[in-house]
């Protein structure tokens, strides 16, 4: 019989103290390890969620851009037949655009289409066809997709699979989420003053309001109320004397700079600027004491730039410097008149008692009521000075709807222009985004009341108010403004949705966190 | 083997197993605190990441002030517009039990939206031309031992006879509200669970750390929980700023 040894038993003994203490560990640490690896599961999980929504929301300013382009292209139809067969950016005789992708690439991950974060995004139309003015609305829906690190574990807990619903179950795992924005277009017509560069109101006798020509309890037969010598409306219609009319202030100033001088001019409505200061030293946003509105810091609205007209129907003359009358054509086939070409820049200059009138078209001699729509380019100036005439030395006859294009510098003063529709909607005044550092210059002036709109986002916009009376009623758009004496800014709120298409703003914004569903794009009016 | 060797040797061991011992005891608390910890950031993650969802798709909000009356804190109620119904009636348009309990029902449809006729802006109504809502409220709640965070929806409509949207009373009550907890949180105190301070504390802030109004366009939220089982004074903070998408647009 063989004896061990005291020293194998030993040795014995230490070897499965070794190994029950190395399991042991083993097993601590495999735990940690299991544990540590889930929580980072979770947050990587976690972060990849997140980056699909940025992802998503990539793809609906994707979207937007894609629409803004379209603005500049005039590539978007304003009125027409529903649904709209639409070239661009739809695929012809469809409403919803075909999905686009647009891959958000890492820095260091590569060319485009390497990146495993991407939006995918569709553009709905939905048009208001109940209305006079087609409104379109788009609707973009927009799906963040980010693929997801690591293998298929989930966190261990389960409120994380249902709040984040990852999609683990494909070979290639991902993160997704939808957004649904709808866009609405921004009219140019839409407030009663709008700038790219800063306001200045240098005088507190200007006055700003609105009303509303199409609704008789907030007008006088479709024309703004009369101001007292206090400031007040005389018969106590409209909306700041009559606070039985539960309407919004929506006489509202804005501008994309931070500076805005108020003057203490009376504005009822907001002052929206971006980025200014009412407070200290470094105010930007001045005088502001007799704004009934809110003074608001966050607003950006792009300015869509004004295109020459490409029109080969028109009739093109050189520089008018006489008398003469303009007359029109049909809804559909309005006349169009051309003052001056590019190679040989044409100027409307009117002085003493010569009068540019726009009138009917007629048939056979006799004035033609429908044929009432006239367009003018004028690839100069335009300029009125002095009296001498009965009236306006720009006559527009009631009925009859104006559209003036101008490249140049824009003054109407002296008899100024008279609009005898008094209807701001009928005369719709654009002016041709200049070359970059070229000056252009807006003036509206003059004795008489104007009913208009103007926009000119290149130019800088002056309005002044001259002798007993100084109305602006419309709407007007510059590069930046310069108002004084006694101007008052009538805004017709009824312009709203007529006019241009400046650009899309987003009016809803929604996370759909259904995974699955069914979605019509139907927008209800 | 001498005395003084045995007596030498089952010190040298007596040393050798109080280090494994304390090793092992500081492993395990560090193991157990690590747990807790990575615990506790995982439910403050959800809990952020469910509210800011909800924020942002919210119209209006109505905060609870706490009683130091320098922050808001729960219970916090949203005002968000029902985009679902139910498909096929009666069925109801969230899910009303289980683990997706507020979630949209898997066979919802989507409600089309509408628009203001005279200000442009997005409705989403009912056929008689109502808005309809649901109301989203986070509040504190427990479960045993555990502080959790409970997400509730209400909605007003269900189950219509005619069409998806249209008010069809008397409505069931049980289908018209739905929770489920978002977050939960061990309770490593001596305090109450009626105290969530020293357990969980929720508050909300606009960005200038004043109490949120109606016209602030983003909130903070801040998340304090206490992991720690031997030093609940030390907190896990979590914070996020949520721009309210929604409510901001005009």
């Amino acid at each position: 019989m063989k004896i061990r040894s005291n020293s194998q038993s030993r040795t014995a003994s230490a070897l499965v103290a070794v190994i029950i203490t190395i399991t042991v560990l083993a097993l601590l640490a495999s735990s940690l390890v299991v544990n540590v690896n889930n929580r980072r599961m979770t947050l990587s999980q976690a972060s990849a969620w997140q980056e699909a929504l940025a992802a998503a929301e990539a793809g609906v300013h994707q979207g937007i851009a894609q629409l803004e382009q379209g603005l500049a292209q005039n590539s978007l139809p304003l009125a027409g037949p529903s649904p709209i067969a639409w070239s661009s950016p739809f695929p012809s005789g469809t409403t919803t655009s075909t999905s686009t992708r647009v891959y958000l690439n890492h820095a260091g991950e590569g060319p485009s289409g390497a990146s495993n974060s991407y939006a995918d995004y569709t553009l709905t139309l939905n048009e208001n066809t109940t209305q006079t003015i087609p409104r379109p609305y788009y609707c973009i829906v927009s799906v963040g997709t980010v693929g997801l690190p690591g293998g298929k574990s989930l966190s261990m807990d389960s409120a994380d699979a249902v709040l984040r619903k990852l999609n683990l179950r494909t070979a290639t795992r991902t993160a997704t989420r939808t957004i649904e924005a709808w866009v609405r277009p921004v009219y140019t017509t839409q407030g009663p003053l709008k700038t790219d560069q800063p306001i200045n109101l240098n005088n507190h006798n200007i006055f700003v309001d609105s009303f509303n020509s199409a609704d008789l309890t907030r007008s006088v037969n479709g024309a703004p109320d009369a101001l007292g010598l206090n400031g007040h409306l005389l018969t106590n219609i409209g909306q700041f004397d009559a606070p039985n009319f539960n309407v919004p202030l929506a006489a509202n100033i804005s501008t994309n700079s931070p500076f805005a001088n108020i003057g203490n001019a009376t504005v009822y409505g907001d002052v929206l600027t971006n980025g200014g200061a009412t407070d200290g030293n470094g105010a930007t946003v001045t005088d502001t004491s007799n704004v009934k509105g809110q003074i608001i810091n966050d607003y950006y609205e792009p300015l869509e730039p004004i295109y020459a007209p490409q029109w080969s129907d028109a009739t093109v003359s050189g520089s008018v410097n006489n008398s003469k009358t303009y007359t029109g054509g049909t809804a559909t086939s309005p006349a169009r008149y051309q003052v001056g070409t590019i190679a040989n820049i044409g100027n409307i200059k009117l002085a003493g008692g010569k009068q540019v009138t726009f009138d009917f078209g007629t048939t056979r001699g006799i004035p033609d009521l429908s044929k009432n729509y006239i367009e003018l380019y004028v690839t100069g100036d335009f300029t009125t000075r002095g009296s001498g005439t009965t009236d306006g030395s720009v006559v527009i006859v009631n009925g009859v709807n104006v559209k003036i294009y101008v490249a140049g510098d824009l003054n109407f003063s002296g008899n100024g222009l008279i609009n005898y529709n008094n209807k701001a909607s009928s005369l719709e005044i654009y002016g041709i985004s200049p070359p970059d550092g070229t000056t252009q210059t807006f003036t509206l002036a003059g004795n008489s009341d104007f009913y208009g709109t103007v926009y000119a986002p290149g130019a800088d916009l002056k309005l002044a108010g001259g002798g007993g009376s100084g109305e602006f009623v419309g709407s007007f758009t510059g590069k930046s403004a310069f108002l004084n004496g006694t101007t008052e800014i009538r805004y017709d709120e009824a312009l709203a949705g007529s006019g241009r298409i400046s650009s899309f703003k987003i009016a809803a914004w929604f996370e759909d966190v259904k995974k699955i569903g069914t979605f019509t794009g139907q927008l209800q009016f | 083997m001498t005395l003084p060797e045995i007596v030498i040797a089952l010190a040298i061991l007596g040393i050798v197993l109080s280090v494994c011992y304390g090793s092992s005891v500081a492993l395990q608390r560090g193991f157990a605190s690590t747990t807790s910890w990575a615990d506790a950031r995982t439910n403050q993650l959800r809990v952020l990441d469910s509210l800011a969802a909800d924020l942002r798709n919210a119209t209006a909000k109505s905060f609870t002030i706490s009683a130091d009356g320098l922050t808001n804190t729960l219970p916090l109620t949203l005002t968000i517009p029902m985009r679902y119904q139910p498909n096929p009636s009666p069925s109801p348009a969230y899910e009303t039990t289980g683990p997706l309990a507020g979630d949209p029902a898997r066979s919802a449809l989507r409600v089309e939206p509408g628009v203001y006729p005279t200000t442009g802006g997005m409705q989403y109504r009912d056929s008689s031309g109502q808005q309809v809502a649901i109301a989203v409220t986070y509040r504190y709640g427990a479960s045993g031992t555990k502080r959790t965070i409970v997400r509730q929806i209400d909605w007003p409509y269900t189950a219509p006879a005619t069409s998806t949207l249209a008010l069809s009373p008397p409505l069931p009550a049980a289908d018209n509200t739905a929770s489920r907890e978002v977050g939960s949180f061990t309770n490593y105190s001596s305090a109450s669970l009626s105290d969530p301070d020293n357990i969980l504390k929720v508050t909300f802030t606009n960005e200038d750390m004043q109490l949120v109004s109606s016209s602030d366009t983003a909130v903070v939220v801040r998340i304090e929980a206490s992991p720690d089982s031997l030093h609940p004074e030390k907190k896990s903070v979590l914070n996020d700023t949520v721009f309210l998408r929604e409510a901001t647009f005009k």
